[in-house]
């Protein structure tokens, strides 16, 4: 175990959004015990990581938090403030020793998802929605029983969609089996949600949408991702596009609470 | 003495044999009241930090798409710049140099006055060479060269003309020791190598896994090790051992195989402890600290027959070696040793032997003799002064 003496140098300013929690999310990072390659990931992970973790810090904590399958900075992080977090762990999934120990169900999603979830503050599901096989008015009706649910999934106006409905492409991949991955669990869309269509799944769960944004959910590259000077341009581009017309953005973050609205 | 360990990886972000080499080495040193600093890289900001009573600087990388893809190199020379002023400013006796640390040790030995060990960390062709009379690391320049087993050793005598200490990798054999009991009935065959290193041997591993599998169903593979060099592996996963199922043909032998990943440094003498077998199928492997560290757990080792595992696995009561120069048949070859080795597993008296053999690179045997190879090249220091 290593421990921590002092910061040589100051950190260095952020991009993302909320910098209160990108700082914290930066400085867990940091400071995170994984090989190199899996902090680059990380690292990709990290503007969703902070918009989860905004909206979390919204609540008064400490909170009983079940995090399906979620990463490993997202969980540090919680655990960090104090939440006394449970883990439903989406295999194939790369988490430490320490999530192991908080892992309270394992299986594929559909098996984790398929039964209530245990009295909770609150339920994080990064990109579940449109994973589940089951219609996700009924995964939403299943766990939001008690607590708030943050919800982030993929919406139809994003622009990789955009872009593969230009080029007459159809708009999900071939489904595959989950490949190994050091971000987040690999959790192939079954289907795209529209940023519209999320207050009526809500309200058909018996859910009221209590907010939502537009998050841009990764880096625009990896620092260790050989490219060549066009892709990294076009990556670079496709950001900011992503950044100056909010609709393009990758993802929804909503927060969701029990209740029918007045 | 002030003894300074410069080199780009270190835990948690490096956990391969060098990065445990340096950590075991400097913690002896400091156990021994030697003031020991490491300064290493980090993907992160850089930070100081402690790691028990060594000191560790963890400076910047160059890391940027464009880097890796043009010139990686460049990462190299970044850390070399940052290190050495990290050297300048905090000056020490003595420095342990493993292969790639800096590229311009000479020039540091000249302006700020610091001898210098070349602890050779690879072989034959991959053993750096004089390009620049100053920018190069070619062990012929330094105060003193060491190589990680004997036929290394000699090899580097035979090639370079010059005189080579060996210097192992040291093992803990207070942390690796046998710690938790192996159940016969479902045999562990460990693999805690890079999985995303083709070197390191994962996916001739998995190949031979089906005929491990149909000659020993109840066998579980257990895949243990990092995912590659963040910059240097380019592959994706799926392309490696930690995504190599379609090389494994039964879906019961896909279903005898554990995806463990890499575990804290705290976990792996249980895990070793367990195994039935561990096994490093690797070429061009310098040492292969798992080995020594496995069998300090009393757990039967496969390697090569070749390089660094060809010697640490001299005695057949200890594990099996497999001519992996000769590309016939070679996942046979290594299903029928890994068999063989979970059979040496069941016999009451290999976790002895495995680890009395082991005793050999314990670490106090070789932290004293880094102690003294250091205190030499200090010597040749003040007699040229």
């Amino acid at each position: 175990m290593i421990a921590v003496e002092a910061r040589a140098e100051p950190p260095a300013g952020l991009v993302e959004p909320g910098p209160g929690s990108g700082e914290l999310v930066r400085c867990t990072l940091d400071l995170l015990e994984v090989t190199d390659r899996v902090y680059h990931e990380l690292r990709r992970t990290v503007p969703l990581v902070t918009a989860l973790v905004e909206e979390v810090r919204r609540l008064p904590g400490p909170l009983r938090v079940v995090a399906i399958a979620p990463n490993e900075l997202l969980l540090k992080v919680l655990a960090g403030l104090g939440h006394r977090v449970e883990v439903w762990r989406v295999d194939p999934a790369v988490l430490g020793e320490e999530a192991a120990a908080l892992t309270t169900r394992r299986g594929s999603l559909d098996q984790v998802l398929a039964e209530a979830p245990p009295p909770a503050d609150l339920l994080l599901l990064p990109y579940v929605l449109e994973a589940a096989a089951e219609e996700p008015a009924r995964v939403l009706r299943r766990l939001g029983v008690d607590g708030r649910l943050v919800v982030a999934c993929r919406h139809s106006g994003a622009l990789i969609y955009r872009r593969r409905a230009i080029a007459g492409r159809p708009l999900l991949d071939p489904p595959a089996p989950p490949r190994i991955s050091l971000g987040w669990p690999d959790l192939p869309p079954r289907r795209v949600i529209a940023r519209g269509d999320l207050a009526a799944l809500a309200a058909e769960a018996g859910l009221v949408l209590e907010r939502q944004r537009l998050v841009i959910d990764r880096t625009a590259t990896s620092a260790v991702q050989a490219m060549s000077l066009s892709a990294y341009l076009g990556a670079r581009l496709k950001h900011l596009a992503k950044h100056l017309v909010p609709p393009w953005r990758d993802c929804i973050v909503a927060t969701l609470t029990p209740g029918r609205p007045a | 003495m002030k003894v300074v360990f410069p080199y780009p990886g270190y835990w948690p972000y490096l956990r391969r044999g060098v990065e445990r080499c340096i950590h075991d080495l400097a913690g002896h040193l400091a156990s021994r009241g030697h003031q020991v600093h490491v300064v290493a890289s980090t993907p992160g900001r850089s930070r100081t930090a402690w790691d028990g009573d060594v000191k560790v600087t963890y400076v910047g990388q160059l890391s940027h798409p464009l880097v890796f893809g043009y010139a990686p190199y460049l990462r190299i020379f970044a850390f070399a710049a940052a290190a050495s002023r990290v050297l300048a400013s905090e000056r020490a006796d003595v420095a342990h140099l493993a292969t790639y640390s800096i590229p311009w040790a000479p020039l540091l030995r000249r302006f700020i006055d610091l001898p210098y060990l070349s602890h050779l960390t690879v072989r034959g062709e991959r053993i750096p060479k004089e390009r620049f009379s100053f920018v190069t690391d070619d062990p012929r320049r330094a105060d003193l060269a060491a190589a990680l087993t004997e036929g290394a050793a000699r090899e580097v005598e035979a090639q370079l003309g010059i005189d080579c200490e060996v210097l192992p990798p040291p093992v803990n054999l207070v942390q690796f020791r046998p710690v938790g009991r192996r159940d016969p009935r479902r045999p562990e065959v460990l693999f805690p190598a890079d999985l995303a290193d083709p070197l390191k041997g994962g996916l001739l591993l998995l190949e031979a896994w089906n005929e491990v599998h149909r000659r020993c169903p109840e066998a579980v593979l257990v895949l243990a090790g990092p995912y590659g060099l963040a910059g240097w592996d380019q592959q994706p996963l799926e392309m490696t051992a930690a995504g190599g199922g379609d090389l494994v043909g039964s879906d019961s032998a896909k279903a005898a195989i554990e995806f463990r990943g890499v575990g804290e440094p705290g976990s792996l003498p249980a895990w070793y402890s367990r195994a039935a077998v561990t096994v490093l199928p690797s070429v061009g492997e310098a040492f292969g600290m798992v080995l020594t560290e496995s069998l300090a757990c009393g757990t039967p080792v496969v390697g090569s027959a070749g390089e660094g595992p060809g010697e640490i696995i001299g005695d057949r009561g200890v594990g099996r070696t497999v001519d992996l120069g000769d590309r016939g048949d070679r996942a046979g070859r290594l299903a029928t040793a890994i068999l063989e080795a979970i059979e040496l597993s069941r016999q009451p008296a290999t976790r002895a032997r495995c680890r009395e053999w082991a005793s050999q690179w314990g670490l106090d045997v070789v932290g004293s003799k880094e102690e003294r190879l250091l205190e030499q090249v200090l010597s040749s220091r003040r007699g040229r002064g």
